[in-house]
């Protein structure tokens, strides 16, 4: 393997460019050809999307590696690069206009000759290129792990895998863990200790990797097993985008195609598609979606199911242990920091579901880097502006949000490198760095009234602000919410989930309050952290760090107690948040470990942060989500509908008058064709009062009604008896057989055709 | 008497460990039946009381890690 | 000093040895019977307090006398079983002001969420002083009323929504029996309660 990475790094005579470009127009023959259906043209797609991967990778980890980046994570970065600069490339068009398959051949081929030709650019009087080592320092105590653990760790692995599968269902759950067994917590708490105790032993630094990638699949596995149609509302909304442009649509707002629609910006008046900030921060995660379902032939469910899991599973230990590498090389703390992902539920949740919230968190992670390495004084700002050439675009058609973030940091960075650098100055630099920290305190609040999404609260009293000043500090102490909770579905916190109900009925869960014993605690370890950067090689990265925490806490603060409304933004800062405090968190638990001998034997202090990392990830899994999900009867409901009504002769006006979550099922199998059952929108209170209307008092004008609104010519009724009133459900269903028709069982699903005369 | 206290600590803390684990197990124990029977000792008793004990035997046990050569 | 650390581990492992071996010959009933009280002035591992919250009060105490409001009928309570028994033996000793007719129910175990099935028994009702009043009831139980290691019991009070009294329930009393344990089969009887639960 090690030779054939080494011709292809040669690549001789462009022998490899060629087989490369030949992978890309031999896939596109097959999709025009044949339609790309048979198992042999299947296999034949696979081999030559493999080849294509495999040559790209191995010249983006050539050019990696000229930009420093260490031997270690040269290929995994490059493939990671590869599959983020397809999402980026189809992002461009998906944003501007539409895509097709034509347009996936030309870009990667375009990819390839540009990839092939800069991995052959030398720099003037460079030589042959010095691979970097990562070089970790070791302590020298290590501990000793019996043979026969790694046995018990496999038949705890295995154990737990089988557990999920136990669990699987597609009934409608509140939480997957209504249904996981509740030995699986315990599974997983025994599977983290061992982990735990790899860190302060001799492993080295692959098989660490592979223990955490192999563990972090099982982790985030926990909603793809347990939930037969996937977990999530806005997967479906996802689900129907990319069938749409699949399909070759324009999604609306375009620049191409259609009547550009304009918005003001101030004085300006500029196409609405530039600052559409739900299409282009979906745009690369739809892209990559669409691109890999091209490429291999599976169904868009199924790379939906498994492309965030895969992502985050594999990539995040890399662009953390780098990240982690620019602070220091100890082994034992980069190790803690690949493992500590598993203590926050923003990292178990969103590393589990395909959402752009997550999925634009994996290439700002990667900006990152080049930005904190600037800030390290590994390269010089004009270097740097030649990186963010490519950066800004990259992180534009990305998750807005870390756009935004990135920019601030850049600004930070800009200001506390010349802080740090100049022995003159320094006062006027240290006012602008306290200027620019009080903008960025109220931007993404102010950023958050975008739109009426929210606003600021009228009539706010010194007791408002001293009372918030009390609550909210609590708040971070207890892992209470800190946003209020909308319409009873619980948000995500920095740590647990939610603290108000067992979710689980494991009896380990209601032995203490844990929340309330290990937040302080994990509190304490980070502020421990923060307050030894002083022992970091060069402490500013620490210090920086902390000021961006400090600012997303003040944010959220900010958010959550003087704002009212969505909070698009603030609230969407949970996952920087539990990222920011990560780093002097795994920094404090590795200081404790090696400056502590005159409180603890090493042995002790460690066994205790081991059992206490457990612990807290084991609570945390438990403590959610809990949420509602489209069961598999409602997603067959949602199937049969629209193929009755693509069967149908009939206007482009669809009405199906349903709950929220089959329709938005509806959307996903109809390619959009079919939103909100063509009512205005989820949550739009007429369509929700005629569904009521129906499952109370069912008559056929709140169906004339729902025709009426819709601008339909017929209309399907969608319910279950949960929704019926209580005691009468035989009533209405009876009544309603007689006024429509005898109507259709799927599974739980009831379905009424409502055809007026 | 920093010396005895030292020898004292260190002896506890073998007997404080033992403690711990001993417990331990038999918390854990005590849940994994509780989760396969309901009410096994949810019934006849509260587990928080074992539970601290546990907890405050393995942070007496770390506090006096560091004197075992002193035992 | 090693062999007194010896010594204490022992000694640690053999109570928790016998502790264990207490809980199982509480949760086998080794006599055959089990006596649990309600009297609503302690928290009761065996007999939770009356729901739903709508229908009734929070827990009451009046000249040193507990008890719990019922405004709405009817209500459940449920005591907790750590496996099957033959029979159920309820004793409810109350206040009654609107002397609405009460009926004790036992529930069947629940199929669908939806299902409410149960055997309602009028019983005999005993006066004493101070109106306060006595109702016991009998029940045979089986494996088909049991939901999640529990019975569930209603009691039903026709007349108490019309009329906007109230009852005060003091104290439940529940005797759940089954046959005592014969020393010559209790392996057998071990088996039965670690394999299949009951």
């Amino acid at each position: 393997m090690k030779k054939l990475f080494l011709k292809i790094r040669e690549d001789k005579n462009f022998i490899f460019t060629l087989i490369a470009i030949f992978c890309a127009v031999g896939w596109f023959l097959l999709v025009i050809h044949g339609n790309f259906s048979r198992s042999w043209q299947i296999s034949l797609g696979l081999i030559f999307s493999i080849f294509y991967f495999l040559i790209n990778s191995v010249w983006l980890a050539k050019i990696l590696s000229r930009l420093g980046f260490e031997k270690e994570f040269q290929f995994v970065f490059g493939l990671f690069l590869l599959l983020f600069l397809i999402a980026f490339g189809l992002a461009i068009p998906i944003v501007f206009y539409k895509i097709t398959p034509i347009y996936l051949a030309f870009l990667l081929i375009l990819l390839t000759i540009v990839i092939s030709l800069l991995s052959r650019l030398k720099r003037k009087g460079e030589r042959e290129e010095t691979e970097k080592e990562l070089a970790l320092v070791e302590n020298n105590e290590k501990i000793k792990i019996p043979k026969f653990i790694f046995v018990l760790f496999g038949l705890a692995y295995i154990f737990c895998w089988f557990l999920l599968f136990r669990a699987r269902t597609g009934a409608d759950i509140r939480s997957p863990w209504l249904v996981i067994h509740p030995f699986y917590l315990y599974g997983w708490l025994f599977i983290i200790f061992i982990i735990g105790l790899l860190i302060f032993s001799k492993c080295r630094l692959k098989t660490f990797l592979f223990f955490i990638i192999l563990t972090s699949l099982l982790l985030h596995s926990y909603l793809l097993v347990t939930y037969q149609t996937g977990f999530g509302g806005d997967k479906w909304r996802h689900l129907g985008a990319e069938q749409w442009l699949m399909d070759g649509h324009i999604y609306t707002p375009a620049l191409f195609g259609e009547q550009i629609s304009y918005k003001q910006l101030g004085p300006i008046k500029i196409p609405e598609v530039f600052i559409a900030g739900n299409k282009t921060s979906y745009a690369n995660m739809w892209g990559m979606t669409i691109a890999l379902s091209w490429l291999t032939k599976i169904d868009i469910f199924y790379i939906d199911l498994f492309l965030g899991l895969l992502l985050f599973s594999i990539f995040l230990p890399f662009l953390l242990l780098k990240i982690g590498s620019l602070f220091s090389k100890k082994k034992e703390f980069l190790y803690l920091l690949a493992l500590l992902p598993f203590l926050f539920f923003p990292f178990q949740i969103y590393g589990s579901i395909t959402v752009p919230q997550a999925f634009g968190f994996l290439p700002f992670l990667f900006s990152l880097i080049f930005l904190l390495e600037y800030f390290m004084d590994k390269f010089s700002f004009r270097q740097l502006l030649k990186r963010l050439v490519f950066l800004i675009p990259f992180l534009y058609f990305n998750y807005v949000l870390y756009l935004i973030v990135f920019l601030e940091i850049f600004i930070l960075v800009f200001l506390l490198k010349n802080f740090y650098k100049f022995k003159r100055g320094k006062t006027i630099w240290l006012a602008l760095i306290f200027i620019c920290f009080l903008v960025l305190v109220f931007l993404i609040p102010l950023l958050d009234t975008n739109n009426q999404y929210s606003s600021f609260k009228k009539n706010l009293t010194p007791t408002d602000f001293k009372s918030a000043l009390i609550n909210f500090p609590i708040r971070i102490l207890t892992s209470d919410a800190i946003f209020p909770r909308l319409y009873r579905m619980e948000q995500d916190n920095w740590l647990y989930s939610q603290t108000g109900e067992y979710l689980s009925r494991a009896t380990l869960l209601k032995a203490l309050p844990w929340h309330l014993i290990l937040t302080p605690i994990i509190l304490f370890l980070i502020i421990l952290g923060i307050i030894n950067y002083r022992k970091l090689f060069q402490p500013k990265i620490g210090y920086l760090f902390v000021l961006v925490l400090v600012i997303f806490l003040l944010n959220q603060f900010i958010g959550s107690y003087f704002m009212e409304g969505n909070h698009i933004f603030s609230k969407r800062l949970v996952i920087l948040t539990s990222f920011l405090m990560m780093i002097p968190l795994a920094w404090g638990i590795y200081c404790l470990t090696e400056y502590s001998k005159s409180i603890f034997s090493r042995r002790a202090i460690i066994f205790a942060l081991i059992m206490i990392i457990s612990l807290t990830s084991t609570t945390v899994y438990a403590s959610g989500p809990k949420f509602q999900t489209v069961s598999s009867d409602e997603l067959a409901a949602a199937k049969y509908v629209w193929e009755k009504i693509n069967s149908s002769e009939l206007t482009d006006k669809h009405c199906v008058l349903a709950n929220t979550w089959p329709l938005l099922a509806l959307e996903a199998v109809s390619g959009k064709q079919i939103v909100t059952g063509g009512f205005l929108n989820y949550s739009e209170s007429e369509r929700v009062r005629l569904f009521e209307n129906m499952n109370t008092t069912p008559s056929i004008r709140y169906l004339e009604k729902a025709i009426q609104t819709t601008g339909a010519e017929q209309c399907y009724l969608m319910t279950e008896e949960r929704w019926m009133l209580f005691n009468h459900q035989s009533q209405i269903i009876s009544q309603l057989d007689l006024i429509l028709g005898n109507h259709q069982n799927i599974g739980q699903v009831m379905i009424w055709q409502y055809l007026p005369r | 008497m920093n010396i005895l206290f030292k020898k004292i600590a260190g002896t506890a803390h073998y007997f404080l460990r033992n403690t711990f684990i001993i417990m331990g197990i038999c918390f854990l124990l005590l849940i994994i039946a509780e989760d396969l029977y309901t009410g096994f000792f949810s019934f006849w008793f509260d587990i928080r009381g074992l539970t601290i004990g546990v907890i405050a035997s393995g942070i007496l046990a770390l506090f006096t890690s560091r004197f075992i050569d002193q035992s | 000093m090693k062999i007194i650390l010896k010594i204490y581990t022992i000694l640690l492992i053999i109570g928790v040895l016998v502790f264990f071996g207490w809980l199982i010959y509480k949760n086998l009933a080794i006599t055959g019977k089990i006596f649990v009280v309600n009297d609503f002035c302690n928290k009761s591992q065996f007999i939770p307090n009356l729901y739903p919250e709508d229908r009734v009060g929070t827990l009451e105490k009046e000249n040193g006398i507990c008890f719990q409001r019922i405004f709405t009928e009817p209500v459940y309570f449920k005591v907790n079983a750590s496996r099957t028994f033959s029979k159920a033996k309820i004793k409810i000793i109350y206040e009654n002001e609107g002397k609405s007719i009460i009926q004790l129910g036992l529930m069947k175990r629940k199929i669908t969420p939806l299902d409410w099935r149960y055997d309602l028994q009028s019983a005999d009702n005993h006066i004493s002083k101070d109106n306060i009043e006595e109702q016991n009831a009998e029940f045979s139980v089986g494996l088909d009323n049991i939901t999640d290691h529990s019975l569930e019991f209603i009691i039903s009070a026709s007349g108490l929504n019309e009329g906007g009294q109230e009852i005060k329930i003091r104290r439940i009393e529940v005797e759940l029996s089954r046959s005592p344990e014969n020393w010559q089969a209790i392996f057998t009887d071990l088996k039965n309660y670690l394999f299949r639960k009951h």
